[in-house]
């Protein structure tokens, strides 16, 4: 992970004063800041690369911070939405909250709460990534699968013992376990357990 | 009627007269015996007049044998009336009826009659005051007081006027003293009797009477004394008074000067006439000065119509004129009090309302002050939120600046160098940022200063700027968009005003657009701006779409107090047009095809306008 490449800071301000000075505080931390005054030509930079995290002002001219935040709901879901407002609002903070936001900051904010929310959602957003891979990897292992040990599989993952399955596809136990045996190497779990986190991490049981 | 009488009876006395004489002298020839007429004042009809006159006269009638000598007695009015009508050729009369009738008529004195009785003067006039010999308790004069006095007749000369005399001289008020006195009438003998019978306390009698009474042996002088008794030289009487002189004979104008002549001489060379203890002849005339004088003080006779003071005689006669013109002096004192106090009273009202109208005055005009003060306050509280906001930036950006260079100054030299002209460029920022909100405290400060109302050349465009900048955060909080197209040359409007004050105004109008948009739908809530100039004034016109509103409450929006707001005061308008007339400025309100228009119409400065011309 630490040879991915930097992550990037999108500040999105209609106040030039801001967002230089955010620039100069994220850069003192050796993160990389991407800036810009209007909505629009945000949207037409963002990119879906490196690890990221948005910092919104609510208010700006041409659209509202709300209003971005979601178009980048449906573009992006991983990307961490951190909000800035100069007029505190309790009820716009709820709303940006409820939406998904990653944190709610109000004008003027220390500057190590802002630094620490955005550190955060980088490393929130990585385990996202990561997790995301892990996932992927292991459905590209499913595949991997002979159609018997899927059945196996499919048995497993509901909680049946290796009698249960043995009877349900009406083989013996022992060509259960050996199947069993095959399907975990494949898909690189040590227990039956880890097995069932796995398969309920996609979603697995919810498809059936 | 009573003059006629007298008359007649007078003329019946001459006549009569005339008769008896011309039978007693009927030897001689009429042609030659001229009657001489002698008026003697004989008031109480003495009987046997003729017996007591013609001794004393008798050697006149032998010195003039051509003359028949006639004696007329009569009383005072008839007297006066045949002096009048010159029936007289001489007269014989007391001094006091003398120096009367001398005033009236020609009269001059040629003899004084000189009458002794048994070696009494009884020529002399002169009063005496008596009392009982026991009453030791009356000396003097003053020991009379609540004492019966008795006298013969208040006009009695030498019965009672004497005395009078006496008393004023000491001092003795008249009025109080003829109180006590009873008048009991002829004749004089009567009031000594009723003295030694006790009925009265003193009584007022002629001089002599007494000695005369004892001589006649009615009398015992003993029995009696003098009160203030007077000595008076060869005086053989007793008297309380002075001593006046005895009868005149007085010749009248129509007494013929050889007549006179001759008669004078008969007279001084009579021999006197002597019956029995008395005797009687004519010495030459004495003065009657004292009678004169006598009679001055007493208002008598010739000096009744004189006043004893002829000052408060003549205030008294004119007492009506006097009082009258004294109440119009004083009318007009009091008049002239009455208005001096009504112009005092006046003065100091109009001093008071004068005052209080100052404090008043300087009340209103602190109350002025303190009302747009507060409304300048409220108008801040408005804007408050924006003024946050616009706070918030520079705030914002100087923290970050700084804990930027912060983090910076933590890192390896190598690196610090490299930043080295970045972090000064943040510096500078951070500086210009501080500098930003600093300005921006001071224009809130300004705004909200109590300022007096000095005047100053600004140009409007810039004081709209102004107000714009202060208003900018509110309107954009409430995603309002305004619409303004600066002049070309924003710095040609130059008006005469109050910065703050103008800017008061101009905040009023924004914040009342931003409240009246802020009802409407997002993409209604627009403002426009306009500056222009229009003839001799500067106007701008801040228009919004806000809701409709009926155009008859114009009048009652400028009113103090009236307010839509549920947060106001309901000043802002009234106050605006206040302070907008008072620079010599109107400010309306209009509304036309869905826009609300707040016009102000500013003065442009003289100098302003001649550019422009």
């Amino acid at each position: 992970m630490k040879s991915t490449p930097s992550p990037v800071i999108w500040v999105l301000d209609d106040e030039p004063i801001v967002r230089q000075s955010l620039r100069w505080l994220l850069e003192s931390i050796d993160l990389q800041v991407r800036d810009f005054a209007r909505a629009q030509t945000f949207l037409e930079a963002l990119e879906d690369e490196n690890p990221a995290c948005v910092l919104l002002d609510i208010r700006m001219p041409d659209m509202s911070g709300l209003e971005v935040q979601q178009l980048l709901q449906t573009r992006m879901p991983h990307l961490p939405v951190i909000f800035m407002t100069g007029h505190g609002d309790i009820a716009m903070a709820v709303r940006a909250m409820r939406a998904g936001a990653w944190n709610f900051f109000e004008k003027p904010f220390r500057d190590q709460e802002l630094l620490e929310s955005v550190q955060g959602a980088l490393r929130w957003q990585e385990e996202q990534l990561e997790q995301k891979q892990n996932q992927q990897s292991f459905l590209r292992c499913l595949q991997t699968l002979t159609p018997r040990e899927q059945e196996v599989f499919d048995a497993l993952i509901t909680g049946k013992t290796t009698k249960q399955c043995a009877a349900e596809l009406g083989i013996s136990t022992k060509t259960v376990d050996v199947h069993r045996f095959h399907l975990m190497q494949k898909l690189g779990v040590d227990s039956i357990a880890t097995l069932i986190r796995r398969a309920l991490s996609l979603g697995y049981l919810k498809e059936r | 009627m009573l003059r006629c009488q007298i008359l007649i009876r007078l003329i019946t006395l001459l006549s009569l007269f005339s008769a008896g004489m011309m039978t007693s002298s009927s030897a001689q020839p009429l042609q030659e015996i001229k009657p001489i007429q002698i008026g003697i004042l004989d008031w109480q009809h003495t009987v046997d007049f003729q017996k007591h006159w013609l001794p004393t006269l008798h050697g006149l009638q032998s010195a003039l044998p051509h003359y028949r000598i006639e004696l007329l007695p009569l009383n005072w009015q008839e007297m006066d009336l045949a002096l009048q009508t010159l029936a007289l050729d001489f007269v014989i009369t007391n001094p006091g009826h003398y120096v009367e009738l001398s005033t009236r008529h020609a009269l001059a004195p040629l003899a004084s009659l000189q009458h002794f009785h048994a070696g009494l003067p009884l020529h002399q006039v002169s009063s005496v005051l008596l009392t009982r010999a026991d009453r030791n308790d009356l000396q003097t004069l003053y020991d009379l007081k609540d004492q019966r006095i008795g006298a013969v007749a208040a006009e009695a000369f030498g019965g009672y006027q004497l005395l009078l005399d006496e008393l004023e001289l000491a001092g003795i008020e008249r009025s109080s003293w003829e109180k006590q006195v009873e008048f009991l009438g002829f004749p004089m003998q009567a009031l000594i009797s009723k003295l030694l019978a006790g009925e009265l306390d003193a009584v007022v009698v002629r001089s002599c009477l007494p000695e005369l009474m004892e001589e006649q042996g009615l009398l015992y002088l003993s029995d009696v004394k003098v009160i203030a008794a007077k000595s008076v030289d060869h005086y053989a009487c007793m008297t309380s008074t002075p001593i006046y002189p005895g009868w005149p004979f007085a010749r009248t104008l129509r007494a013929d000067p050889i007549v006179t002549r001759q008669v004078a001489r008969a007279l001084m060379a009579a021999e006197p006439a002597v019956f029995g203890d008395s005797y009687s002849d004519w010495l030459p005339p004495a003065s009657y000065q004292s009678v004169y004088a006598l009679f001055e003080r007493l208002r008598l006779g010739p000096y009744a119509a004189f006043p004893r003071n002829p000052i408060s005689a003549w205030l008294y006669e004119y007492r009506f004129y006097l009082i009258f013109a004294c109440g119009l002096v004083l009318l007009s004192f009091l008049h002239q009090i009455r208005s001096e106090y009504l112009v005092r009273q006046r003065t100091l009202a109009l001093e008071q309302e004068t005052q209080a109208r100052l404090q008043a005055q300087q009340d209103l005009a602190l109350r002025q002050r303190e009302v747009e003060h507060l409304s300048r306050v409220t108008l801040m509280g408005e804007l408050t939120a924006g003024l946050a906001h616009e706070l918030n930036q520079p705030l914002t950006a100087i923290h970050n600046f700084a804990q930027g260079c912060l983090r910076y100054y933590d890192k390896e030299d190598e690196i610090l160098l490299k930043q080295r002209q970045a972090l000064r460029e943040t510096t500078q920022q951070i500086v210009q940022q501080a500098d930003h909100a600093g300005e921006l405290i001071r224009q809130l400060r300004r705004f909200m200063r109590k300022e007096d109302g000095v005047t100053q050349c600004v140009s409007l465009c810039r004081l709209v700027e102004e107000a714009y900048a202060l208003s900018q955060s509110a309107l954009s909080a409430q995603e309002v968009k305004v619409d303004w197209e600066r002049p070309d040359a924003p710095d040609s409007l130059q008006v005469n005003l109050h910065p703050t004050q103008g800017l008061q105004i101009l905040l009023n109008l924004l914040s009342n657009a931003l409240e009246a948009v802020v009802k409407q739908p997002i993409e209604q809530r627009q403002l426009r701006f306009e500056v222009y100039q229009q003839g001799q004034e500067a106007v701008f016109i801040c228009s919004d779409q806000g809701p409709d509103w009926p155009i008859e409450h114009e009048a009652q929006m400028f009113e103090p107090f009236y307010t839509t707001k549920s947060q106001g005061m309901g000043l802002g308008l009234s106050l605006s047009r206040s302070l907008a007339e008072r620079q010599g400025g109107r400010l309306t309100l209009t509304r036309s095809k869905g826009w609300t228009h707040a016009t102000l119409f500013l003065p442009l400065t003289a100098v302003a306008f001649e550019e422009k011309a």
